[in-house]
Parts: structure tokens; sequence; C-alpha cells
């Protein structure tokens, strides 16, 4: 019989077994036949042939038997066994099918994303070798990470002997204009090695090559541009394009997926045009930054090629003796790509698995809550001739069935999740890789499945197994003394369910104190009801600093011309993240040496800054319109660089220089009398999630050389902060059309709103904390459950004892009071076993808190009184049920 | 010692019957074994067919359903070159039995 034949058996007893029945007949029908050629009557003949077959229908049974096929056959006996017994406890059913499909659902869905974000190589040529490079202040290391400089490039690149190649690059913004409306793209501007470093390799058309750096200027474009403003047409080969007014000729698209992200800088970056020979940015000792990427030679780890690069750093570092220290550090390009998200991924994973324990302990304890009432049957059944081993399998196949249930609605759950996940995308940008359940998920979702069915499966029936025949079918199910140690083992169940939950509940609210003391800073400005544009004026058509002020004037006059507006500001720089600071110099103050000047963020703002922005003024006065170039230059500082640098005394009236004293083109900067102090606003850092103040010194826009800071631009950024009435929405279309009119060229961007730029800071903490908080919520839910359910069968067990109680004199109170007992107890207990493990869990989350301590007893009290709170609602249904227990009629049953 | 038993024996005049006759189904291979045996073996015919399955299942004999030659519906069992092999082993073993078996009646 071929294989194929023997799998079909399985699913056809029934055919099997006809065949071998017109098998045995077609014998008795020829015996019979034969018989008759010799004489006999039909009858006879039949007799005759059945007496030497002997009897058919034990030999048809002998003949199943040896179909080895045919064993498995009781395998899917169990299974439809395994399913009527579901359908028949439907209630227990639901409850263990959700709750498991819930746990492995969740599981699943955040191990596929942890997978693409995390496991899944990046879609480049092997990923693993490309590192990137980064360095921060050696005295100050936490300080905000910043890039080499091209010189730094050029020196790694000559020297260096652990990288097959480096390259480098930069964004740069780029508006495109020449046809249809301007539009502003993500541009950067590359090293020539940069493709060939990364190894990608053109989608149409070419990428950089060696004398393209001399050549015509030349540019490659991203698959998302070519799609979006050129239609995918291939006859934009070869064109040119006009970015920041200069002509480029395109020579290659990049592939569909290619995506290229190093520290801060854009991943979705347009348009890349060249390094070109003699560019004054890019000379020899330009100290102009750049984004260094390298591939690692073959078989060169990152630990090795790094004590290299700080060598050679430090050796590039004695040529210029004036730069401040800084220390050179690799990581590697997938790590740098996951940095923002990986510390809430990780305590993801991890809330996901506590979750997927408590509902396998959870389903077990129902498991094993349900094999006690079924304790009688199994004996009947052993009594009856059944085997330990039959009993084992056949509960284990029954566990299968619903963890395989389980498994597959888990599945789904998992492929919703990822589905939602995708299209929310909490964290702002997706993975390299597209998120999906994929086969590898899948097979480990199964697996989960299988193993979980086994283990939490395995113990319920392995107490069946070892069952005691004439014990179990001697005392009844609702006899005195059953109660106690049948319970033992879901007691134990339960306690861990609690501790688990109380660890959850521990690290959620930990995080969601971290995100709501971050959301309550006073920041120093007002976020509501304000929006932010940003405007980049080519210095092609804004040459000097006197066309600037004038553009800038200009246009707040039109937007304070709109309807439902409040105020209008204008800055030259708005951050609220990773500000750097500049030195500058105290007048009064010079004993001060170079290496301990104070450091400010310098921000040249126009009139109606402070008031746009809701910046209180808290001594002296703002800019007004009468500081203009002639009049005596002014400064306003921060509270924050007023209690640092002048320590309690009056700034104002002081007078204060930027700049590092050494540099010659510091002697340029006028020296600047303070008349102001304002408010200070907080801002946040790389990599960190607190909002600190930073000392900053605010300068006229009329008053400051601002055009020669943006040199080594195209173009001068200018933000305009825009302040409506309370509850009024302005419309972008409006926004653009004023700025517009004022100028046709100028590319106008989203119209951000300044509440969603602070809320983008906060993306990570409020993400953690509202996950976790759902996970935490979940666990207690099923928490409350088992307690629920241990609770309702102690007290069926305990029927006949309470009666007896009752029927001796205690009250229903008292009762009450046993039952209760007895769940505050059990709960009380995981309190204490959770709270020590979760006092040692949250010591791997201590960098993700801000504003509250791990062990800030507040959290601990508040965890434990609302577990107990739960605990005590869900045991109190049937502590209320064993009250109500009539003493005649318990004692009756039987 | 050699491995034989009721069963096995069974087995071997199945298997012999078959190589000796090529195709033939049940109630052929009983039929078979009275005349060649003449009519000194009597096998219990039911408990042929267990011991056909169970070959069928090592893989030793193959079936087919076919019409007889009073066209009847029958089953037909051939020898598989497994089933060969295990023929002649079976008769080695069967030999070695007999051998044995003699020695000790001999033996005085």
């Amino acid at each position: 019989m071929s294989l194929l034949h023997r799998i079909s058996n399985l699913f056809s007893r029934s055919r099997v077994t006809q065949d071998i029945e017109a098998e045995i007949n077609s014998h008795i029908d020829m015996r019979t036949a034969d018989n008759i050629a010799r004489g006999m009557t039909p009858e006879q003949a039949y007799r005759e042939a059945l007496l030497l077959f002997g009897n058919p229908t034990l030999m048809q049974e002998r003949v199943v038997a040896e179909d080895i096929a045919l064993t498995l056959e009781s395998f899917w006996a169990d299974v439809r066994y395994g399913i009527r017994q579901l359908l028949q406890n439907r209630g227990f059913a639901v409850v263990a099918i959700l709750t498991l499909a819930l746990g492995i659902g969740a599981t699943t869905g955040i191990f596929s994303i942890l997978n693409a974000w995390i496991i899944q190589p990046l879609p480049l040529k092997n990923p693993q070798q490309l590192v990137i490079f980064w360095r921060a202040a050696a005295d100050v290391p936490n300080e905000p990470a910043y890039y080499f400089s091209w010189r730094d490039y050029l020196y790694f690149r000559e020297r260096s002997h652990s990288f097959q190649s480096l390259g480098a690059s930069f964004e740069r913004g780029y508006t495109l204009t020449g046809s249809g409306e301007p539009e502003s793209l993500h541009g950067g501007i590359a090293s020539n090695s940069l493709f060939t470093t990364l190894g990608v390799t053109a989608f149409r058309g070419r990428l950089f090559l060696d004398d393209d750096n001399t050549g015509p200027p030349v540019a490659v474009i991203s698959y998302a541009l070519w799609t979006q403003r050129f239609h995918q047409s291939i006859s934009v080969m070869g064109e040119s394009l006009m970015l920041n007014e200069r002509s480029f000729k395109v020579v290659g698209i990049l592939p569909p997926g290619f995506s290229y992200r190093v520290l801060d800088q854009p991943h979705d970056i347009d348009v890349w045009t060249l390094i070109q020979a003699g560019d004054p940015q890019y000379k020899q000792d330009s100290v102009t930054a750049v984004a260094i990427i390298g591939r690692l030679n073959q078989g060169v780890t990152i630990a090795q090629a790094k004590p290299e690069i700080a060598l050679l750093q430090a050796e590039n570092d004695r040529h210029y003796p004036d730069i401040p220290k800084s220390t050179a550090y690799l990581s590697s390009l997938q790590q740098d790509n996951t940095r923002e998200v990986r510390a809430s991924l990780l305590v993801l994973g991890g809330a996901v698995g506590l979750l997927l324990l408590i509902a396998c302990t959870n389903t077990a304890s129902l498991i094993v809550g349900r094999n006690i009432q079924r304790e009688k049957e199994f004996a009947i059944r052993a009594a009856l001739g059944s085997s330990a081993r039959r009993l084992l399998i056949q509960l284990l196949v029954e566990n299968l069935v619903l963890y395989g249930i389980s498994g597959a609605l888990g599945l789904l759950i998992a492929f919703a999740s990822v589905r939602g996940f995708v299209a929310w995308n909490p964290f702002g940008s997706l993975p390299a890789q597209p998120i999906t359940v994929s086969l590898p998920v899948i097979a480990v979702a199964v697996l989960l499945t299988v193993l979980s069915g086994l283990t939490f499966g395995a113990y319920p029936a392995f107490r069946v197994s070892r069952l005691n025949v004439n014990q179990a079918l001697r005392s009844s199910s609702s006899g005195a003394s059953a109660g106690t140690g049948k319970l033992r083992s879901r007691n134990i169940i339960v306690l861990t369910q609690v501790a688990l939950s109380v660890i959850l509940l521990i690290g959620s609210s930990l995080l969601l104190t971290t995100f709501l003391r971050l959301n309550s800073q006073p920041l120093g400005f007002k976020p509501t009801d304000t929006h932010v544009i940003n405007l980049a004026l080519p210095h092609k058509r804004y040459s000097s600093d006197t066309q600037l002020t004038q553009f800038a004037d200009r246009l707040s006059e039109r937007l304070r011309a709109l309807p439902g507006l409040d105020s209008v500001g204008m800055s030259y720089f708005l951050r609220l993240s990773d500000a750097g600071t500049d030195p500058f110099q105290i007048e009064s103050r010079g004993d001060l040496t170079a290496e301990h000047l104070p450091q400010a963020v310098p921000i040249t703002v126009g009139p109606g800054y402070f008031q746009a922005m809701g910046i209180a003024t808290v001594a002296g006065r703002g800019f007004m319109d009468s500081d203009v170039q002639t009049t005596r230059p002014v400064a306003v500082i921060n509270e924050e660089a007023a209690q640092r640098y002048f320590s309690g005394k009056n700034p104002i009236g002081e007078h204060i220089r930027i700049g590092d004293p050494k540099a010659p083109e510091t002697q340029k900067n006028p020296w600047l009398e303070v008349v102001g102090v304002v408010a200070s606003t907080k801002s946040t850092r790389y990599n960190q999630i607190a909002w600190e103040a930073r000392p900053e010194v605010y300068t006229d826009y009329q008053q400051q050389q601002v055009h020669q800071y943006f040199s080594n631009s195209d173009y001068t950024t200018m933000f305009f902060v825009v302040r409506t009435k309370r509850g009024v929405a302005l419309g972008d279309a409006a926004i653009q059309k004023t700025i517009w009119s004022q100028d046709p060229n100028l590319p106008v961007g989203a119209v951000k709103s300044l509440g969603e730029m602070v809320a983008g800071l906060q993306t990570q903490p409020r993400i953690r904390a509202r996950l976790l908080t759902v996970f935490a919520g979940l666990t207690l839910l099923l928490a409350a459950i088992g307690i629920y359910g241990v609770m309702a069968q102690s007290v069926a067990q305990r029927y006949r004892e309470i009666g007896i109680r009752m029927a001796l004199g205690a009250d229903r109170q008292s009762v009450l009071a046993l039952v209760l007992k007895q769940g505050i107890t059990l709960t009380m207990a995981g309190v204490i076993l959770g709270t020590v493990l979760g006092l040692i869990g949250v010591r791997f989350m201590k960098t993700l808190l801000y504003g509250v301590t791990s062990t800030n007893p507040v959290t601990y009290v508040g965890v434990a009184t609302v577990v107990c709170l739960v605990a005590l609602v869900a045991s109190f249904l049937p502590a209320k049920r064993a009250a109500s227990i009539n003493p005649v009629r318990s004692l009756r049953t039987e | 010692m050699a491995k034989t038993d009721v069963q096995g024996t069974l087995d071997l005049l199945v298997l012999k019957t078959l190589s000796q006759t090529g195709e033939l189904h049940g109630y052929g291979i009983v039929l078979h074994i009275q005349t060649a045996s003449a009519e000194l073996l009597k096998v219990e015919e039911g408990s042929l067919y267990p011991a056909l399955h169970r070959m069928e299942q090592k893989g030793w004999v193959s079936s087919q359903w076919a019409l007889t030659e009073t066209n009847r519906k029958a089953k037909y069992y051939k020898l598989t070159a497994v089933g060969r092999k295990q023929l002649q082993e079976a008769e080695k073993s069967f030999e070695q039995l007999v051998k044995g078996v003699r020695a000790i009646l001999r033996y005085a």
C-alpha cells in the first residue's frame, strides 16, 4: 500500500472497512460457488463456506487491527472527543480560547514587529559590515552626539585599514523650481563612494562615477520622487533639474526600497548630488559636518576598528589644537537605525512575554480545575480498563485541540494587530523591512502553541495519570475533605499570575508617571494655538541682511492681517531638541578663562517672537521696533542663563559678546547690552527623554549680521511663529497663499503645529506608557479571571463543608469572610512575590524613567492596593454564592 | 536460534504460494496450499486475511482488485521485491527450524 494510500486511509475508515468486507465476501462467495459445483444446496454451501472461513466479523476486526494506519484513527476520535468536550463546556472553552488566543496573538504580533526592526538585517548588501562614525565631547560624554568634519573623513579615508571603503554624506535642503509649483525636497550631498560603500546599484541609469566630481553637476533621484513628481517617466533621465536655482543632470534612479539613515539625518532623501571638487565647503581642511559610513573589511569587527579610528582621530586633532576634544564612536548602522525604538520594543517584548505566561497559566489553571471536576469520569474509565497511558494521550490531544484553535485565532489576532500597528505607526517611522507575519514568525507561533499546549497541558494530564481509582471513586465530588489538597496546584498558579501582573503594573505605572511628568512639564512657552512655518530663502535672491529683514517685516505684516490671528513672530532658529551652544564673554567677568566661558544657544529673533511663542518677560524689556542697526546693540537672556552666569546679580545693563574670544571673527561681533530677562524654555536632548532648560541669548534681527551665518548653505532659514486666537483653525492654504503673495517662488511645506512638535518629542515615552498600560490592564483582567475561577471552584468543592458549618451555626457573614479571606491571602502572597520580582526587574528600566525613581513607594503601594481591590471583587461573587448556600439542601445532595 | 513461529509459517506458505503462482486472490491461496500439500495442511481460511494485510503493510505483497475467470471481483495479491527477499529469509529460517526439531527428535 503506497504511503499516499495509507494517508488517505486516515481520513476514510469506512472506505477501508468496506474494502475488507468486500474481500471477505468475495472469498466466501467463491467457496460457496465451488461447494454448489460439488453438489451442495446453496444453503448448505454457504454454511459450509462460513464454517471453513471462521467468524467473518471477527476476521474483519483482526484485519482492521493489522492496518497500522488505522491505529492513528483513534487520534481523530480523540480530537473529535476533545471538540465535543469543548462544546459541552462552552464557558470554559470560550474563556480558555480567548485568553490563549490573546496571549499568542499579542506575542506573535509584537514578535513580528521586533523581528522586522531588530532581527531582520537592513536591505543592503552585507549590512552587518556597515558602520557609522560619530563623536561626542570628551569631557561631557552625555552631550549630544555630533558629526565628524570633512577633513576627518579625508584623513580616515587615506589611512584606515579596517575598512573596504568609506562614504560621506549630509542633508541639504533643495528647492525644485522650473516646472510647476516650487517644491521643497529633502536633498543629500554625498561623496561619490557613498553608494558603492552601501552596496546599492541603480534601478535605472547609473549612480555616481569617479569623474562626476569634476564634470557637470549630476543628480540621482529616489524611486519615490520619480513616481510622485515624474510619474515614472523614463524620459526624466538626462533631463536637467533646477535645484536651488542651479542645474543638475539626472543620471539615475535609486531602487524602490532604498532607505539610508544616519543619526538624525532624514531617511527619505529625494535627490542626491555630489560633493564637487573645488567646492569651498569641502576643501582639504574644511570643518563642514559629514555623516561618515564605512564598510568593514571581511572579518573585522567594530571593536577591532574602533581603536584604529580613535588613534587616527587623535593624530589628526593634533594638527588643530584649538578645537574641543572629542571621543570617536562607531556603531552598526542597524543599531543606529533602531536606536530610538529599541528600548520601547524591548520593553514591549518583555511585557508581551509576561502576558503570554499569564495567559498560559490561566488556561492551565482552568484545565486543572476542569479535570478535578472530571476526576470521577476518569476513574470510571480507568476502572473499565482504560490504561493510564491511553487517558494521558487523550487528555494531551484534548489540550492540543484547545491550543490549536487558540493558536489559529491568535494568528488572526497577530495579522490584525500588525496591520493596525503599521496603520497607526506610533513611532512615526517604519523599519526598512516591511512588518509582516512571516513564515519564521508563524513557525515560532506554532512552536509556542504546541510547546505551551504540551507543557501547560501535561501537568494536568500527568495528575490524571496518577489518579488513584479507588480513592477517586469513593470520594464524592462534593465531599467534605476533597478540596484543599487538589487546590494546591491551582493556588500556585494564581499566585504566579498575581505576581506577574504586579510586575507589569509596577512597570507600566512607572512609565505612565514618567509620561505624565514629561507632559505636565511647564515648557516656558505655550504650544497651543500656535503654528510654525519654516522657510528657506535662497541666497541668490536674498543676498543681504537688509533684504532678509525686509522680507521678514513684510511677511509678518501680511500674516498679521489674516483673520483670527493673535500674534506673529519671526526667528532665525527654532529647535525643540539638540540645540547647539556657543560660548559668550561677559565684560565684567574678565577672570573667566577660555575653557570656562559661559555657553548659551544664540537665537536671533524679530519683534513679536516672545509674544507669539508665549514666552514671558521676567525683567527688563523685550526687543522693540526702536532697536535698529544704528542704535546700541542689545540682548535678552533667559532665566537659566541669568541664574547660571550672573548668579543672583541683576544681569540687566551687563555687556556680553557672543563667540570664542580666540577666534578672530569674534572681534567683529559687537558687545551687547542685556536689556531683559525672559522665562526659560525647555528642550530635549539626543537620546534622552528629559525636558530641560538651556541657557539662551536672544539678539535682535535688525542688529545681527545673519547672512554670514548661513554662508555654508544655499539659503537662509527663517521661522515664522503664528499664534491664532483661541480655537481658531488656520488653514495651511491661507498661509501658503499669503507667502506666495510675497514671493511666488518660495516653497512652503506643511505648516506644523507647535503642540504636535512637542508631542513628537515625547513619542517614545508616550507609546511605552500607553502600550504597557494596555498590557498591564489585560494581565490584571486575566489574573482577576484566574482568581475568580479558583475561588468559584473552591466554593463548589467545599459546598458540603460550608453547609455543615452553616448547619452548626455559622452565619452568612462569617462564611463570606471565610471565602474572602482565602482569596485575599492568596493575593497578598502574590503581591509580595511580585513586588520583590518587580524591584529586581525595574532596575533595567531606569534609563526610561523621568521624574520618578524606580523604587517610588507610591507606585508600589498603589499597585498593591489596586491588585488587592481587584482580587476582592473577583472573589466576592463566589463568596456571595457560598454565603447563600442552603445547608439543608447541601447536606442532602450526594 | 531460528526466528520462527506459527504465524511465521503461515507467512512462509503464503509467500511461497505467491512466488510459485504469480498473482492470486486469498481463496486461490487457500486452495493452492491445500492442493500442494496434498490436503495435509489446512489453514483456517479467515485467518489468512489478517496475515495478508499485515504483509501488505510491511510491503511484502501488493494487491489490486480484478475479475476472476468466472467474472467475480476479487482482490489479487502479488509478491514484491521485498517480499521475495523475505521469502528467502523465511525459507532459510524454516530449514533451520526443521533441522533443529529433527535433531531433537533423533536425539537418543
